[in-house]
């Protein structure tokens, strides 16, 4: 099933208006339980989002952002493409000094810590999240 | 932002959501904030009115709780929601600060 498919300006704004639409439209799908999953979801999309940004599209506005979003046998997909040169896992966006107040880059190791699974494809990211996995945490 | 002071506490509200669209202009905030900080013990950052967050509002909560504790102030976080307080902890965030449930 598609909840939703957009293409998106390269701006931080942006990012937060879909991030803000996509998370109405799942928490309107019937039949999921997903009001525990849902900050993460958002989390996890401003990461990703943010990344394809800065890193993908370097701030360029002619360029997009291509957001794909399904759910396929309880499995939530979260496609996004940007128009970069290509995902590089080590440059992935996060924050300057962070976690444990060290300079390191761990957007993924959050990512991961949520429950979520990623892959690259040149430029774009496929991230999946397993809904059976939050129903038996 | 607002920042409030009483006694040798400072206060500061976070008003808008701590996510890369609005950081940038809380961190101009934030630095004429820290300038006065003479006398003060304590500083307290509010984050009940925040809903959404992202890497770049947590690195700005740690880039003030950096500030603030070189100037050898204690700092807490309160009224954070349970989400935001797991954040948080995920990160290891609550060995370095008291984050209030």
């Amino acid at each position: 099933m598609l909840i939703v498919e957009k293409k998106i300006k390269s701006t931080f704004e942006a990012v937060h208006d879909f991030v803000l639409e996509a998370a109405d439209l799942i928490k309107d799908l019937e039949d999921l339980e997903v009001d525990d999953l849902l900050f993460k979801i958002n989390i996890m999309l401003r990461e990703v989002l943010n990344n394809a940004v800065e890193h993908g599209n370097n701030f360029d506005d002619s360029k997009y952002i291509y957001c794909k979003i399904l759910c396929k046998d309880e499995t939530f997909v979260f496609e996004i493409e940007d128009e970069g040169e290509g995902f590089v896992a080590n440059d992935f966006y996060m924050m300057d000094e962070g976690f444990t107040m060290k300079n390191r880059s761990r957007g993924l190791e959050l990512i991961e810590k949520y429950g979520f699974e990623y892959r690259f494809k040149k430029n774009k990211v496929i991230v999946e999240y397993d809904l059976n996995k939050e129903r038996l945490s | 932002m607002k920042t409030s002071r009483e006694g040798n506490l400072m206060k500061f509200i976070i008003q808008n959501d701590l996510i890369a669209p609005n950081v940038k202009d809380m961190n101009k905030v934030l630095m004429d904030a820290l300038d006065q900080t003479n006398g003060i013990e304590e500083v307290i950052v509010d984050l009940n009115k925040i809903e959404n967050i992202d890497s770049v509002g947590v690195s700005f909560v740690v880039s003030l709780y950096k500030n603030i504790s070189n100037e050898g102030l204690e700092f807490r976080i309160v009224n954070a929601s349970n989400d935001i307080i797991q954040l948080f902890k995920l990160m290891r965030l609550d060995e370095f600060f008291i984050i209030e449930e």
